[in-house]
C-alpha cells in the first residue's frame, strides 16, 4: 500500500540532491541521469550509473495493481506477488536464498496501481540478480504448485491479521475505502483483500493473471548504481530478450467516482483512546492541487507551531496526536486528517476544535510565510527521496509509470515550488468541502464482563 | 568439505550451486505439476545460475580524533562532497541507570532539553531551527543518552549555537514539563493497543523485573507520573556533563575549521563539580526452567509469541559469534524459524530471533505473531527449532558460510549515505567501542569459526530454561487440521489455551496487560 506522504526532516536528502547537481538551493535543475530503451519484446529498460558505493539496485515494476484485479478476487495481485518469491523453472526454491549470502536487501510490494520487485546487491552480484528476475518473469508457471499457493495464501492471511486486524484502528481503512469510493470503483476494496476472496483463489487464477499481466511488454526494469552499462545490456538481452511478448494488457486507467455525501460513521475497536478521521476525496497523484495539498499538510500538522498541532496538542492538549496527509493514487486520492483524543477529553471536543480550525482556514486562507516554510520542508523531503540507489530507482520508475518519462524529477519539484497561498486556498475550497466530508469516529470497545480465561489446569509436568 | 573459516569466494561458489540442499527442504515436488509451454531458450544461459565474481574493494571510511579544551573527545569522519554536517553528542549514561522506581528518568530528562532555555521558549526554539532548516533532537537509549544535529554546513555555526544553548542551559519550565509528561503518558497508554508491545514489555519484565531492561526507556505510567522537576534537574546536573560526553561529526569540512567551531560553541561547557555517575543496574541471572506466561486478549485473530531468556552483557570477544549464530536460527528471511513457521507451515507473516547485548545484560528472544488457532502447533515448531539448533541439528557448514558471508557483504550498504556513517560511528562511540572497531568488522567475522559460533549459541540458548510469553485469545477454537505431531487426531473442539497447556512445556501463569500476575489465576500446578 502506498504510505502517506508525511514530512520527515532528514537532511540526507540534501546530500544526494546536491550530488545530483544542486537543486533549488543553487537554482540549478535537479536531474537523475538515465538511459532508456526497449527490447523487441516490449520490456522497458532504464539504466542509471552511480559509482559512489559498490552497490547496485535492480527493480522491476509490473504495471498492474489491485485496481486491475478481477471481481471476486480482491487481494489477488498481492497474493501473486508472494508467489514470485517461491521459485521459477531454473531456480525452483526460495528467491532470497541465492542473494541473501551477499548481503542483499530484497523485497516486493503491491499497491493499488503497480507491483514492484527489487534487490540491492554488491555490484559483483548484478548478473545473478538479473538472471533471477528474468527467470521469474519468463518461467514462473512450470514451477508453480498448489502447495506453494496454499502456503502463501496462509502467509498473506496472516499478513492481513497482523497489519489490518490486530493493529489498532486498522479496520478504519476498509470503512474509509468503502465510504470514499462507489462499490464498483477499484479502490472500494483494499489491496490486502478479504479472507473470503483469498480463500477462493485457484491455480487457474494464478496462471491467467501471470499470462495477462506478467508479460515483458507490461514491465519496466531499472538498474541504478555501480555497473557497466554495456555489460548489463548484454545480460539483459540474453536473459530477458527471449521471453515472448504477450498480448497488450489493458490496466484500469479511470473510474467514475462521484464525491460522497457528508456522513459520519461510528465504530469501535480494541483500543485505549478514541480517534476522529475527517476524509475527503481529492485529485489523483500529480494532478493540479496534489502538491498544494501536500504543502497544506505540513502547514496543518508539521512541527510545534503548525496549526492543528499547536491548537489541539500543544495549547488545548485535547488530542494525543494529529496528522494530515494527501494519500495520492492513480485513479484518485483522499485527503485525511486524523486526531487521537487525549485521555480525559472527548471526541466532541476534538471534532469541534478541528472544525473551527478548518472554518478559519477556509475563511482566512494561509499566509505566504506558512507556504514558504512548508515548501522548504517539502523540498527537503523531496530530496530525501532521491537518497541512495533504491530511492532514485523508485523515482525513475514512478515517473515512467505515470508519464512514460523517467526524467520528470525537476518537474515534480517544480510542482511544489509553484505553490502559493492563493493556490492552497483554492484547493482547500475545492477539496475540504463540508458537503462531502466523511467523518469516521472510533471509540474503545465498551468494558464488558467478558468471560474470563479459565484458570489453566496445569501442564503435564 | 569446506573449512568453516573459509568465508570468501570459494565458499560462495559452492553456495550458489546447492542452496536448496541446505535450506532444509528439497525443491517443490508436491501438488500437480503445471505443464506450460516454455519460451524458446536461445542458449544454455539457464543451465546454471551465474556465479558472482570477486567482491568489490571497499573499506569503512576512517576517522580523525581530537579533544576539546574541556576534555570532550571528538571523532570526525571526513566524507561526502557536499556541504552538509551531522553531529552526535553522546552522554555515556542511559536508561539502564534509571534508579529503581524512576524508569524513564533519563529519557524524560533528554526530552526536556527541547523545551526551553533562559533565552528561548519551546516554540521559539522550534521556529528558529525551522528557519535555519536544521534539526536538533535529544533522547536516551539503554546505555547512553544523546543529542543530534543535522544541518547545512553553511548553517553549522548558527545551529551549533542553538544546540549548545539547549544542551547547556535548559530551564525545565514547569508548564512544558507537564505538557511533555502528558504526551509521554499518552504514548504509553496507546502502546497497550499493540499485542507485540504488550508481549515484549511483559517478556522483559518477567526476565528483568523493575531493573535495566525490565522497563522500556520510556518508563511506565506510574514512574513518569511520579517524576518531579527536581528529579529531572538533578539527573541533568549529574549526567549531562562534559566529562561524560563524546562527539561524533560527519562532514566534508577541514578538521581545523571543525575544531575551531566546536571549541567556540562547546569548548566552554563546564560542570560545577565532578559528579559520580549513577550505577548501571545489574542484570539478573537467566530464568530457571520453562514457564509459560499468558496475557489474555479476547477476540484477537493472532497470538504474539515471545520465547527466550536473559543473555550475557556485550563483550568484544563474543559479539560477532552471537550475530553469526543467531542469523542461522532467526536472523534473516531464509533462517530456520522463518523457513519453517512461514514458508513451510504458513503459521505467520514472519518469525525471527535476536540476541541483543548491552552494557550490563542482554536478551535473546525468538518471536512471531501467529494465527490464533495454531498457537500451540507454532509453539511446538519454535521449540523444535530452538532445541534442534543447540541439539541434534547444529549449524551446518553451508548455513555458517552464508551467515558469515552476509555479515561481511552487507557492510557497504550500511555506509551508503553520510548519515548512515554518522549512525555507525555515533553508535560505536555511544556504547564505548574501541577506535578502529568498525573498520575491523570483516576481520572479526573471519576470526569466528563455526565451532565457536555454535558454542556461543549453545551457551545462551537453552531449551530447558525459557520464558514463554503469549498474548492471545485463550478461548479461541483451535484450528483444523488435523493431527498432532505424534499422529493422534487433534481434538478440534479444544480451545487454544487448553491445547497450549497440553503441550506440557511448563507451568502457566496468567498475567495482566501490564505484565503483573493475575492474583486468582496465579499458578497452574
Amino acid at each position: 500500500m502506498r504510505t502517506p506522504k508525511t514530512l520527515n526532516r532528514t537532511w540526507t536528502a540534501v546530500l544526494v540532491a546536491l550530488l545530483l547537481s544542486a537543486p533549488a538551493v543553487a537554482g540549478e535543475p535537479l536531474e537523475i541521469p538515465f538511459e532508456k530503451y526497449e527490447l523487441d519484446n516490449g520490456l522497458e529498460v532504464i539504466l542509471s550509473e552511480d559509482h559512489s558505493t559498490p552497490l547496485v539496485h535492480v527493480e522491476i515494476w509490473y504495471h498492474v495493481g489491485s485496481k486491475d484485479e478481477p471481481q471476486g478476487r480482491s487481494g489477488f495481485a498481492h497474493l501473486f506477488e508472494h508467489l514470485m518469491f517461491n521459485g521459477a523453472e531454473h531456480w525452483n526454491d526460495e528467491y532470497f536464498a541465492p542473494l541473501q549470502p551477499f548481503g542483499a536487501r530484497i523485497n516486493g510490494s503491491t499497491s493499488t496501481d503497480r507491483t514492484n520487485y527489487y534487490e540491492t546487491v554488491p555490484s559483483n552480484v548484478l548478473q545473478r540478480a538479473l538472471w533471477l528476475e528474468a527467470d521469474r518473469m519468463g518461467y514462473l508457471l512450470p514451477a508453480l504448485t498448489i502447495t506453494k499457493l496454499d502456503n502463501q495464501r496462509d502467509v498473506v492471511r496472516n499478513e492481513r491479521r497482523q497489519n489490518y486486524e490486530i493493529r489498532p484502528y486498522a479496520e478504519t481503512r476498509q470503512v474509509i475505502a468503502e465510504a470514499m469510493w462507489p462499490s464498483d470503483h477499484p479502490y472500494h476494496r483494499l489491496t490486502i483483500g478479504t479472507h473470503e476472496d483469498l480463500e477462493a483463489a485457484t491455480l487457474d487464477d494464478v496462471k491467467a493473471f501471470f499470462k495477462t499481466w506478467y508479460v515483458p511488454n507490461n514491465a519496466t526494469l531499472v538498474i541504478v548504481g555501480d555497473f557497466d552499462p554495456e555489460e548489463a545490456k548484454g545480460w539483459i538481452d540474453s536473459y530477458f530478450g527471449p521471453i515472448p511478448r504477450g498480448e497488450e494488457p489493458t490496466p484500469v486507467t479511470e473510474a467514475a467516482a462521484p464525491k460522497p455525501d457528508a456522513v459520519t460513521l461510528e465504530m469501535t475497536d480494541d483500543v485505549q483512546l478514541s480517534r476522529v478521521y475527517l476524509v475527503w476525496q481529492s485529485m489523483p497523484l500529480y494532478a493540479p492541487g496534489d502538491a498544494d495539498l501536500d504543502v497544506l499538510s505540513s502547514i496543518l500538522t508539521d512541527g510545534k507551531s503548525s496549526r492543528l498541532y499547536k491548537r489541539l496538542v500543544f495549547d488545548d492538549r485535547i488530542a494525543k496526536d494529529v496528522s494530515a496527509g494527501q494519500y495520492s493514487s492513480q485513479l484518485g486520492s483522499r485527503y485525511q486528517i486524523t486526531a487521537t483524543v487525549a485521555p480525559g477529553h472527548t471526541v466532541e471536543e476534538v471534532q469541534a476544535a478541528l472544525l473551527e480550525e478548518l472554518d478559519r482556514l477556509r475563511a482566512e486562507g494561509v499566509t505566504p510565510q506558512e507556504v514558504e516554510q512548508s515548501v522548504n520542508n517539502w523540498q527537503l523531503h523531496f530530496f530525501r527521496r532521491v537518497e541512495g540507489v533504491a530511492g532514485r530507482s523508485g523515482l525513475l520508475h514512478v515517473y515512467n509509470h505515470y508519464f512514460g518519462d523517467p526524467g520528470w524529477v525537476q518537474s515534480d519539484l517544480d510542482r511544489y515550488l509553484g505553490v502559493t497561498a492563493e493556490s492552497v486556498e483554492g484547493f482547500v475550497a475545492e477539496v475540504l468541502d463540508p458537503a462531502h466530508q466523511v467523518t469516521v469516529i472510533v471509540r474503545p470497545e465498551p468494558e464488558e464482563p467478558a468471560e474470563p480465561a479459565p484458570a489453566p489446569e496445569g501442564g503435564d509436568e | 568439505m569446506i573449512s568453516s573459516r573459509l568465508l570468501v569466494l570459494p565458499a560462495l561458489v559452492v553456495l550458489g550451486g546447492c542452496c536448496w540442499l541446505f535450506q532444509g527442504s528439497p525443491p517443490e515436488t508436491s501438488g500437480d505439476p503445471v505443464v506450460e509451454p516454455t519460451p524458446e531458450v536461445v542458449d544454455d544461459v539457464w543451465a546454471s545460475m551465474p556465479e558472482p565474481g570477486p567482491a568489490p574493494e571497499w573499506s569503512v571510511p576512517g576517522a580523525t580524533e581530537f579533544t576539546l579544551s574541556n576534555g570532550i573527545p571528538v571523532t570526525f569522519v571526513q566524507t561526502g562532497s557536499v556541504p552538509l554536517v551531522g553531529v552526535r553528542l553522546n552522554i555515556y549514561t542511559g536508561s539502564g541507570s534509571d534508579p529503581e522506581g524512576q524508569a524513564g528518568l533519563a529519557d524524560f530528562t533528554a526530552d526536556m532539553l527541547n523545551e526551553g532555555t533562559s533565552q528561548h521558549d519551546a516554540l521559539q526554539l522550534s521556529d528558529a531551527l525551522q528557519t535555519l532548516a536544521s534539526s536538533v533532537g535529544f533522547g536516551a537509549g539503554t546505555d547512553y543518552s544523546y543529542g543530534s544535529v543535522q544541518c547545512l554546513e553553511a548553517k553549522l555555526d548558527e545551529t551549533l549555537a542553538l544546540f549548545a544553548e539547549m544542551l547547556t542551559d535548559p530551564t525545565f519550565p514547569e508548564a512544558d514539563l507537564e505538557r511533555v509528561r502528558g504526551d509521554r503518558v499518552n504514548r504509553l497508554i496507546t502502546k497497550k493497543d499493540q499485542l507485540h508491545s504488550v508481549g515484549y514489555q511483559a517478556f522483559t519484565k518477567v526476565l528483568y523485573g523493575d531493573t535495566y531492561l525490565g522497563r522500556s526507556s520510556e518508563g511506565t505510567e506510574a514512574s513518569i507520573g511520579a517524576l518531579t522537576r527536581t528529579d529531572l534537574v538533578g539527573w541533568y546536573g549529574q549526567v549531562w556533563t562534559p566529562s561524560n560526553a563524546g562527539l561524533v561529526v560527519v562532514g566534508r569540512m577541514e578538521v581545523a575549521d571543525l575544531q575551531a567551531m566546536l571549541e567556540k560553541h562547546l569548548g566552554g561547557w563546564t560542570s560545577e563539580e565532578a559528579t559520580e555517575m549513577p550505577p548501571v543496574q545489574v542484570a539478573p541471572a537467566p530464568a530457571e526452567g520453562v514457564t509459560v506466561y499468558w496475557i489474555d486478549r479476547p477476540g484477537a485473530s493472532q497470538s504474539y509469541i515471545a520465547i527466550g531468556n536473559v543473555a550475557p552483557a556485550w563483550d568484544a570477544d563474543h559479539s560477532t559469534a552471537r550475530i553469526l549464530s543467531n542469523n542461522v536460527l532467526g536472523g534473516y528471511f531464509t533462517a530456520r524459524l522463518n523457513m519453517n513457521l512461514r514458508e513451510d507451515k504458513g503459521f505467520t507473516y514472519g518469525a525471527r530471533s535476536s540476541i541483543t547485548s548491552y552494557q550490563s545484560g542482554g536478551i535473546w528472544r525468538a518471536s512471531a505473531s501467529v494465527k490464533a488457532g495454531v498457537t500451540a502447533p507454532a509453539l511446538r515448531e519454535f521449540m523444535k527449532e530452538i532445541g534442534g539448533i543447540v541439539g541434534e541439528h547444529p549449524i551446518t557448514v553451508e548455513e555458517f558460510a552464508a551467515s558469515a558471508s552476509r555479515a561481511v557483504q552487507q557492510v557497504p550498504g550500511s555506509y551508503e549515505s553520510m548519515f548512515d556513517v554518522l549512525g555507525q560511528y555515533g553508535y560505536a562511540d555511544a556504547v564505548g567501542r574501541p577506535a578502529g572497531w568498525l573498520g575491523a568488522y570483516r576481520e572479526r567475522v573471519e576470526a569466528v569459526t563455526m565451532e565457536a559460533a555454535q558454542a556461543e549459541l549453545a551457551s545462551i540458548v537453552d531449551p530447558g530454561h525459557l520464558v514463554v510469553v503469549i498474548v492471545g485469545d485463550w478461548n479461541h477454537k483451535i484450528e483444523i487440521p488435523a493431527e498432532t505431531a505424534d499422529g493422534r487426531p487433534r481434538d478440534i473442539s479444544a480451545l487454544v489455551g487448553e491445547e497450549v497447556v497440553a503441550l506440557g512445556l511448563g507451568p502457566i501463569v496468567m498475567l495482566d496487560e501490564d505484565g503483573n500476575p493475575v492474583p486468582d489465576q496465579e499458578k497452574s500446578e
